[in-house]
């Protein structure tokens, strides 16, 4: 144990070197297709088949109707940028990367959320973006991109 | 039969490095017991609201025993930054259903115990971790600056006007004895403050806060045999929810289960005309944006103005309608687990006329009104207390 006494105030602190790590294992179950997709750059919605209701994120029921006839759909590449946040201050899990760009891009009915590579000053709500599919250098893990479309 | 709060009590918030954690509650608690009311052995029932910045992964039961409780009955609730006022409602719901007569509501929350990234990541696992948070990075400050960008878009507001309820609430901060930040800011600090999830800046924040505060939920003839000098009653609580995920959502410019529990209240409360109806309200300002959208959606202003609202001063005591005068959850402090509850004390002392001088609103129709948000917006609480 040690006793550390705080900067500003000298105020007396218990100090816990102990690490409590947490490592998820998410099942992924009926999601597979669309991760599978993310990584074959493929970005999938679903549809019901039985009242034609649009989910994203991917649902494996329709709250619309009830119904279970559910199916992946590809969405296309072009949407429309709904709102926008730039992260300064990041969280624990992404504090190795530099500021990015949270967009939600709407496209086929549905909503997306993913990174807009682009300047913040760049940007504005309802211009329209391409969406693709990469991986950050050096990482693992697949994203959602979206690029402003250069306007003639 | 009517339910109402016969005791109140709020620990100074702030950066708490002064106190452990189980004393921390213990402030809150020893205000309820000193107000003379109710006594520990006539609680029938204690609810504990936090959302785990505690080591320990069930710390209701921890907390009661420092304080003496034991055997009295206790379980958590959590609905995010919503917790304290969805305790207040199971409360409410038992006394109303006859279960019992005294409940106490205690909410804690020690932030500071976190490092800042950890704090980070925590609260930004508020929002929709699977898809958001994992893959995007998205913070919780992140989410409301969502709303932000969208809502300057359409109504064309600029950064200033979100600064103005920054200015106001520490205004009040600084005449708050508890409250975390008890000075005056400037409009140029807030503007000059840097980017925390653009275009939500540091001064448009909420801090990292540690404090506690507890309510007496009675009935109505525990309230009388106890003489409660001012009783308050829970008139209405209303409680709806949202989508959580960014992409679910049908509004960026409003939060919609706020709307709808004020719809709710405002119906059982036979409230037509809200502004002029109800003399002081403590909003859920976890970010200025967020007290915007809760002028529109609890129907102080038309959507797209409420920034004419705070332009206009109109939400200083001497304004159409005086709004968190404790300095809000940006100056007096978010412990996020307790804010709902502080909220109840803070409308509780208004509605008995016992704010600090400066911060009193003038109380001419004996009501009073929290709203609270949790999450992004998939909990949310509004109520109507009554002098
Ligand atoms: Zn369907």
């Amino acid at each position: 144990m040690s006793i550390e006494y705080d900067g500003r105030t000298g105020k007396p602190i218990y100090i816990d070197e102990r690490e409590f790590k947490v490592r998820y294992r998410s099942s992924l179950g009926f999601l597979e297709e669309y991760f599978r997709g993310l990584e074959e750059g493929r970005i999938l919605a679903v549809r019901c088949m039985d009242c034609g209701a649009r989910y994203y994120p991917p649902r494996s029921f329709c709250i619309e109707c009830g119904s279970r006839n559910i199916r992946f759909y590809q969405l296309s590449d072009v949407g429309k940028l709904v709102t926008y946040t730039e992260i300064n201050v990041k969280p624990q899990t992404h504090s190795d990367y530099t500021d990015y760009i949270v967009g939600v891009v709407e496209v086929d009915g549905v909503k997306l959320v993913g990174h807009v590579n682009a300047k913040f000053e760049d940007l504005k709500p309802d211009i329209d973006v391409s969406i693709s599919v990469d991986r950050r250098d050096g990482d693992t893990y697949y994203r959602i991109i979206f690029k402003p479309l250069e306007r003639d | 039969m009517r339910v109402g709060i016969s005791s109140i009590g709020i620990s100074r918030f702030g950066r708490r490095l002064d106190t452990n954690v189980f004393d921390l509650a213990y402030e809150a608690v020893s205000e309820v017991f000193d107000e003379g009311y109710i006594s520990p052995e006539d609680i029938d029932y204690i609810v504990f609201t936090s959302t785990g910045f505690t080591p320990e992964s069930s710390p209701a039961g921890i907390y009661i025993e420092y304080l003496g409780l034991n055997p009295k009955a206790v379980y958590r609730v959590e609905a995010a930054c919503a917790s304290g006022s969805a305790g207040i409602y199971t409360a409410y719901n038992m006394v109303r259903s006859g279960y019992a007569d005294n409940i106490l509501v205690l909410g804690l929350e020690k932030m500071y115990e976190f490092d800042t990234p950890s704090a980070v990541e925590y609260l930004a696992r508020l929002g929709s971790y699977f898809w958001e948070v994992r893959d995007y990075g998205i913070t919780f400050p992140g989410y409301y600056a969502t709303f932000m960008t969208r809502y300057m878009y359409e109504y064309g507001a600029s950064e200033e006007d979100f600064c103005l309820v920054a200015v106001k609430n520490h205004y009040y901060g600084a005449r708050n004895p508890k409250a975390q930040y008890q000075r005056e800011i400037t409009l140029d600090e807030c503007m000059e403050s840097r980017y925390i999830a653009r275009p939500i800046k540091l001064y448009d924040c909420s801090p990292i806060t540690d404090g506690s505060a507890a309510v007496v939920v009675s009935s109505e003839e525990s309230i009388k045999d106890y003489r409660v000098d001012t009783p308050i009653w829970i008139e209405a609580i209303g409680s709806a929810s949202m989508p959580a995920s960014l992409s679910n959502r049908d509004s960026f410019t409003s939060i919609s289960s706020a709307k709808a529990a004020a719809e709710y209240v405002y119906k059982v409360a036979g409230i037509d005309d809200p502004v002029k109806e109800i003399d002081v309200a403590t909003v859920h300002d976890c970010f200025t944006v967020a007290e915007i959208l809760a002028y529109e959606d609890l129907g102080f202003a038309e959507p797209g103005m409420g920034v004419k609202l705070i332009r206009d001063g109109e939400t200083y005591v001497g304004g159409k309608i005086p709004v968190n005068l404790d300095g809000g959850l940006k100056a007096k402090g978010h412990p996020v687990g307790a804010t709902g509850i502080a909220m109840y004390v803070e409308i509780v002392k208004q509605l008995r006329g016992e704010a600090e001088k400066g911060r009193q609103a003038p109380i001419e129709r004996g009501v009073g009104l929290t709203h609270n948000v949790g999450g992004v917006g998939q909990y949310a609480y509004v109520s109507i207390l009554r002098r």
